[in-house]
């Protein structure tokens, strides 16, 4: 197993002129020669443009895709999920729009155009929800007021080389996120691309990870561990992972555009150990393949059921199964004859 | 209390003839201050409950329990002592299981029985077993039709307004997990789908009880049914609610037979046993919360087997 959660999903030039998919449906077909199983389409936008087609149009791409490539669609090789990321800059507006992200989007559309919507609720959803704070005031924001009920990923502006260098970032803010159970993601596409401004951007690109990196280190692990008395059980278990793996809360992807900008498991552990000091393999495997699919079971658990509680179907993870239909979310399984 | 008072007799008597006895019929019942019915009854119903209840039903002689059970006022050592009835039960049921098991195989090396035969088997172990029979009950069956097909279903599909297929597209489907997440499992069905632990992988059973960490269940072997106790920690449990037919309105043949492939279908959802864990009387007025989701990873890992499979 293998996952990507960040594969850019191509922007409009105009409103009015169609998207082009020649160039995703490449870069798909890479990654799943790479042996990538869970893929999400990464939306990017800032608040003020939260629009409903975007996510009805990206599930019928994913569709369509299914349809093209592969024969027995119920098992297909790469399966493909959406996610949305919101760049975050006053966090007072936040709150409505990740409702919006969430939920809202759908009785928007659902009072245009009548039941036929309406019956696909939970298929109108995000899989997962993603913030990109662009001020500490914003990230300490996110450690203070949201849950893992609302918020799955915090991702930061790697791509931009113009950005204002990073502020300082504190073990106790990231630590608090991580606690929450809000994992943090880390990109390798910068380091590979060569547009604009290459070394400038790189050695940004480099100095941002590391202290990423170097706050989500062992000792804010052991200072969650002895905070949080409400999971006392689990806490045991634990502490006999983050002693041998320190980063419990991070996930890598790969933030790709092109089909050239990705990479096997063994090439991002190279460009992780050289640039970036992580020198443990088995440290950053569980990055690429048992973190992220935490983020997605997170995401999907606050789509498909009840406060974690009582889920609609079998599998949450997997849309298509065999033998198991989908009327208006509840899950149909049909008997097999004797 | 209970004497006429002279006074009220002088009164009558100046306002009527001279006979007396012709007073006294005219004294109402309801005139006469008499000790109330009530407190006549409760005398009498005490004395009927020490009667009943003191040995028979609870089977222990000692005198505060008795007490106890006429005040209802110490609630929790009656509790106790039912939880500690309930787990006599379950392991005298293990125990009599356990010595009909090793019975059996005994006759089956014997050649006297089959692997196959069920009712032989009763029936052996009716002759040979006659004290601690009936403690093997309940059977299966019986508990399959009694609890789960004539009691739960009905209550279950009430509560969510589920019948056929047609009806699941005007339900809203966040209502009905939200109505079951504070419905009664008591005589369910469930049938493990996901664990840490291997070896309760795949059972399925009726419940019997609902405990706060655990679910009690009746599970059907092959010869002989076990009450197994199943940890809702690490597990995820199946709920499958058969769907009823749909009316036909269509007349030609061919579309009535597609019709019944698909009224065999049922509607599927599962149990979370590491959020699930309370009482159930408490899930009642309870509000969830989702929580950080690192100790579930063994619902991941559980799919992907079973796909590869």
């Amino acid at each position: 197993m293998l996952c990507d959660l960040n594969v850019l999903w191509p922007k409009k030039e105009n409103s009015s002129s169609k998207i082009d998919f020649s160039e995703l449906d490449k870069l798909l077909m890479t990654l799943t020669e790479l042996k990538y199983t869970h893929v999400a389409l990464n939306y990017v936008v800032t608040p003020e443009n939260v629009s409903d087609d975007e996510i009805i149009q990206m599930n019928d791409y994913i569709n369509s895709f299914y349809h093209k490539y592969f024969k027995d669609i119920t098992i297909p090789k790469i399966k493909l999920y959406t996610r949305i990321t919101i760049m975050m800059e006053d966090p007072s507006k936040m709150q409505n729009v990740i409702k919006k992200a969430g939920t809202a989007c759908v009785n928007n559309k659902s009072t245009h155009s009548g039941p036929s919507t309406k019956s696909n609720i939970t298929n109108n959803t995000f899989d997962i929800i993603a913030i990109m704070p662009l001020n500490e005031k914003s990230l300490h924001n996110i450690s203070t007021n949201l849950d893992c009920s609302t918020v799955d990923l915090i991702t930061f502006d790697y791509n931009n080389p113009y950005a204002p260098s990073y502020y300082f970032l504190k073990h106790k803010t990231i630590s608090g996120i991580s606690a929450k159970g809000i994992k943090i993601e880390i990109i390798y596409a910068p380091m590979l691309s060569s547009t604009g401004n290459s070394t400038v951007s790189r050695v940004k690109y480099i100095n941002n990870v590391k202290q990423i990196i170097r706050c989500s280190g062992r000792n804010s692990c052991k200072n969650i561990n002895h905070n949080n008395t409400s999971t006392n059980n689990t806490n045991d278990k634990n502490k006999k992972n983050t002693s041998n793996n320190k980063k419990n809360n991070l996930i890598i992807s790969s933030g790709a555009a092109n089909s050239l900008q990705v990479r096997n498991k063994l090439g991002v552990y190279s460009i992780m150990m050289q640039f970036n000091g992580m020198k443990n393999y088995k440290g950053v495997t569980k990055l690429l393949d048992d973190n992220p699919l935490l983020v997605l079971l997170n995401g999907r658990l606050r789509k498909k059921s009840y406060q974690q509680c009582i889920v609609t179907g079998d599998d949450v993870i997997a849309d298509t199964q065999i033998g198991i239909s989908d009327i208006n979310g509840f899950a149909v399984r049909q008997k097999e004859h004797e | 209390m209970d004497k006429i008072q002279p006074f009220v007799k002088d009164y009558l008597l100046s306002s009527s003839g001279k006979d007396p006895s012709v007073i006294e019929q005219r004294l109402y019942e309801n005139l006469k201050l008499l000790p109330t019915k009530k407190e006549k009854k409760s005398k009498t119903n005490r004395k009927n409950i020490r009667k009943k209840t003191g040995n028979k039903l609870l089977g222990l002689g000692s005198k505060k329990i008795k007490k106890s059970l006429l005040k209802q006022e110490n609630y929790k050592k009656l509790n106790h002592d039912s939880r500690k009835r309930l787990r006599q039960y379950i392991i005298e049921c293990k125990q009599t299981a356990r010595i009909a098991h090793g019975l059996i195989n005994k006759e089956i090396k014997r050649g006297n029985l089959t692997d196959n035969d069920k009712g032989e088997c009763h029936k052996y172990l009716k002759e040979a077993f006659s004290e601690n029979y009936i403690r093997l009950f309940p059977k299966y069956c019986a508990l399959k039709k009694g609890l789960y097909e004539n009691l739960w279903l009905p209550y279950i599909k009430e509560l969510l307004r589920i019948t056929d297929k047609r009806s699941l597209e005007k339900l809203n489907v966040n209502v009905c997990l939200q109505k079951l997440s504070i419905a009664d499992y008591n005589g369910s069905y469930l049938k493990v789908i996901k664990t840490k632990n291997r070896s309760v992988s795949g059972i399925g059973g009726i419940v019997l009880w609902e405990a706060q960490k655990s679910f009690i269940m009746l599970c059907e072997g092959k010869l002989i049914d076990e009450i197994k106790i199943i940890p809702k920690d690490g597990t995820v449990f199946e709920i499958c609610l058969p769907l009823d037919k749909t009316p036909s309105n269509k007349h030609t043949e061919q579309e009535r037979n597609e019709e019944d492939v698909d009224d065999n279908s049922s509607v599927v959802f599962s149990i979370i046993g590491d959020r699930f864990k309370y009482r159930s009387s408490d899930r009642s007025g309870r509000k969830f919360k989702s929580k950080r989701c690192d100790d579930l990873f063994y619902y991941l890992l559980g799919s992907e087997n079973s796909t590869s499979s």
